[in-house]
């Protein structure tokens, strides 16, 4: 049987999908009989996906200069 | 979203057209950074950038779409990284390996010792839904902040798999590390990331 430490350490693979078939059935039956881990991995669950949708930090205008700048004198003319 | 790196046309690309870099720029040159900074450090991280925006438009031309055009320029800039690692002959401490760990998070304080149930179960949330989260502007801040102080390699692996999406084996490739090391990080991150959640629930503040 998973503890509930297990079950907290392997919530992300658990939720990945990346337990072995074994390992999931055992964390499942955790989750059956536990609620404080179900509340865990709800928890887990909600914060993958809120991270997963805010999407990516975009470049400043600063840092976007800065790269063309650079490349600029290996690029062909574009006028 | 709308201009995703999807909508970004792979021809104007491969002809080195500015508006279309640009757009790559935009959206990579964050993401970019932080993978080299989990390889050769802070100091290093934006020279190596700018060397792998480089010879990344250099190689335009030759681009053929074999891999995604983020996954092409990960792997730029991360041996652009690794070999500008090896010209330095420096090392970069690597996060303590610690099979136990998530952090302070998870750590010994919160479960009962023998047994290993819950000495510290998890608060209720009010705020229960990605959506909901998401309206909260003072809360994405405190993320924002706790990504960027995140170990580099914590957060390169945070980045590329929850951000950029990139896959488990290529998320290997681009940091040189293992696959199980990889999910020990990306669950770490995600449980510091966790943590600002639990108090922002409670108190409203990060
Ligand atoms: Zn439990």
């Amino acid at each position: 049987m998973l503890n509930c430490r297990d079950v907290a350490h392997e919530a992300s693979d658990y939720l990945d999908q990346n337990l072995s078939w074994w390992r999931r059935l055992l964390f499942r039956l955790h989750l059956f009989v536990c609620a404080k881990c179900r509340k865990f991995v709800a928890h887990v669950h909600i914060t993958r996906d809120f991270l997963r949708r805010r999407g990516p930090l975009r470049a400043s205008d600063q840092e976007i200069e800065q790269v063309m700048q650079n490349v600029k004198p290996s690029a062909p003319d574009q006028s | 979203m709308t201009d995703s790196i999807d909508s970004i046309d792979q021809e104007r690309l491969r002809q080195q057209d500015h508006q279309a870099f640009e757009a790559l720029v935009s959206q990579l040159h964050r993401p970019m950074v932080s993978v080299a900074r989990a390889i050769v450090g802070d100091s290093l991280a934006e020279e190596v950038v700018q060397e792998a925006w480089v010879s990344a438009y250099r190689n335009l031309p030759k681009f053929e779409g074999r891999s995604s055009v983020k996954t092409w320029l990960f792997t730029i800039v991360s041996n652009e990284a690794k070999s500008r690692l090896r010209k330095e002959k420096r090392l970069v401490a690597l996060e303590d390996f610690n099979p136990e760990g998530s952090g302070d998070y998870l750590g010994p304080d919160r479960f009962y010792r023998f047994g290993g149930h819950w000495k510290v179960p998890p608060p209720d949330w009010h705020l229960d839904s990605p959506d909901q989260l998401l309206e909260e502007k003072h809360l994405q801040k405190c993320i924002d902040h706790t990504v960027s102080i995140l170990p580099p390699q914590q957060r390169a692996v945070f980045i590329l798999r929850d951000i950029e999406q990139q896959a488990l084996a290529e998320i290997c490739n681009i940091l040189e590390v293992t696959e199980s090391y990889v999910r020990v990080l990306l669950h770490r991150a995600r449980m510091k990331l966790m943590q600002v959640i639990d108090r922002y629930q409670e108190t409203g503040e990060c």
